[in-house]
C-alpha cells in the first residue's frame, strides 16, 4: 500500500465509499432486472453502509466528520474565488463539502423510501411498508423514483468534478479515496486525525443492527 | 323476497348513472376502485406476513378484493381511456385488444375467487402461495393494459 503522503481518509470511510459505489450498482441493476430478493439485500446493505456514515460524521475520524467537512457559506464562496492549487487542510474542500453532503442526504432518502415502498401489483413491498397505507407506500415509491434520478445526477456532479480536478488542476483525487494518502497536499499540512477501533465498533455495532432490525420489519 | 324487489330499481339507478357519468367521473371512480383494490390486496399482504392467517381482516380483504374482482368489468367504459384527455393511465389496448383484456380480467377474477375459497380454508401454505399468485394476475394485467410507471 502507498505509504507516501499525508493520511487524509480512514479505512472505514473508504470502504464506505466504495460499498456504496457497489451497492448502489447492484440496487440498481437488480431493480431494473426484477431481481427483487436481491434489491432487497442490496437495499438493506446500503441502509447499514449510510447509517454507519452518518454516525461515523459525528463520531469518526476528522476528515469524516461534518462538523469538520461543512463549511459555511462564506468560507465556500471565499473557495469559490481563490480555490488554493495545493490545500492545506486533508479532505473535502469547502464545495466537495455540499456535494458529499447532498449525495448523503439523497441516499438516505432512498433508503429511507424504499423501505416504505409498495409496488402497483402488490407483489413487492418495503419490509417497513406495513406501518402505512397502500397509497402512502405508493407515494413513497414515487419519491424512490424521483430520488434515484436525484442521485444519478448528483453522482454525475461528483465524478465530472473528480475529472475536472484531474485535467485542469492536475489534482488527483481518486487515488487518495484507495490508498487513504494524499500526496499532493501542501508541505506541513493538517493532516486526518483517527478515531480508533471501539468507536468503529460502536458504529458499525449499531449500524449493522439498525438495518437488521428495519429488515425483520422492526420485529420485537 | 322484499330484497329482490329493490333489485330492479337499483339495476335502473345503477344504468342511469352510468349513462350519465362523464368520462372524467368514470376515470375519477375507476381510480379509486383501484386504490380500494391495492389496499385491500395490501391488507392482505400484510396480514400473511405477519401470520395471520384466521384473522377477520384476511377474510374482508379477500371478500372485497374477490368483489373487486367481480366488479371490474363494468370499469372500462368506452370512452374512458387516453382519448377521453383525463389523466388514466389505462392504455388504449384495453379496448383495441378487447380480447386479450377480457382473458386478463377474467384470468383475475378465477384468481381472487380461488382465494377467497384458499383463506376461508385456513391452510397456510396455500394462502401464501394464493397471495403471490394473485399478485401475478394484478401484474398480467398491468404489464400490457396499464401504463408502466415505476
Amino acid at each position: 500500500m502507498n505509504t507516501d503522503g499525508t493520511k487524509v481518509w480512514d479505512v472505514p470511510t473508504r470502504l464506505f465509499h466504495w460499498g456504496t459505489v457497489f451497492f448502489f450498482v447492484l440496487s440498481w441493476r437488480s431493480a431494473e432486472s426484477g431481481a427483487m430478493d436481491w434489491h432487497y439485500l442490496s437495499g438493506l446493505i446500503t441502509l447499514a453502509l449510510i447509517l454507519f456514515r452518518l454516525i461515523w460524521g459525528v463520531i469518526g475520524s476528522s476528515t469524516a466528520r461534518f462538523a469538520y467537512f461543512v463549511r459555511s457559506p462564506q468560507a465556500t464562496l471565499a473557495y469559490l474565488r481563490n480555490p488554493a492549487d495545493a490545500p492545506a487542510k486533508a479532505g473535502h474542500n469547502p464545495l466537495g463539502g455540499y456535494s458529499v453532503s447532498a449525495m448523503l442526504l439523497a441516499l438516505s432518502v432512498q433508503v429511507g423510501t424504499g423501505l416504505l415502498a409498495v409496488d402497483i401489483d402488490g407483489l413487492e413491498s418495503g419490509p417497513l411498508s406495513y406501518l402505512v397505507s397502500f397509497e402512502q407506500g405508493r407515494a413513497a415509491a414515487e419519491v424512490h423514483e424521483v430520488s434515484f434520478n436525484l442521485l444519478l445526477a448528483l453522482i454525475a456532479v461528483h465524478v465530472l468534478a473528480i475529472a475536472y480536478y484531474r485535467i485542469r488542476r492536475s489534482r488527483k483525487l481518486v487515488l487518495p479515496m484507495i490508498t487513504g494518502r494524499d500526496p499532493q497536499l501542501a508541505a506541513g499540512s493538517q493532516g486526518m486525525v483517527g478515531a480508533g477501533p471501539v468507536r468503529f465498533m460502536l458504529a458499525a455495532g449499531i449500524a449493522g443492527g439498525l438495518a437488521w432490525w428495519a429488515s425483520t420489519g422492526l420485529a420485537y | 323476497m322484499r330484497r329482490s324487489f329493490w333489485i330492479v330499481p337499483i339495476l335502473l339507478m345503477t344504468a342511469a348513472a352510468a349513462i350519465a357519468a362523464t368520462p372524467a367521473d368514470t376515470i375519477r371512480s375507476r381510480i379509486a376502485n383501484y386504490r380500494a383494490l391495492g389496499a385491500a390486496f395490501k391488507t392482505t399482504n400484510d396480514t400473511v406476513r405477519a401470520g395471520g392467517f384466521r384473522s377477520p381482516a384476511l377474510r374482508q380483504a379477500a371478500a372485497r378484493i374477490s368483489a373487486a374482482a367481480r366488479n371490474q368489468y363494468a370499469w372500462y367504459p368506452a370512452g374512458s381511456g387516453p382519448q377521453s384527455r383525463v389523466r388514466t393511465a389505462a392504455k388504449a389496448e384495453i379496448w383495441t385488444r378487447a380480447h386479450e383484456f377480457r382473458a386478463a380480467q377474467d384470468a383475475f377474477a378465477r384468481q381472487a375467487t380461488a382465494f377467497e375459497r384458499i383463506v376461508a380454508s385456513g391452510n397456510e401454505a396455500a394462502i401464501r402461495a394464493g397471495a403471490r399468485q394473485l399478485g401475478a394476475s394484478c401484474k398480467g394485467c398491468h404489464d400490457s393494459f396499464r401504463v408502466a410507471d415505476d
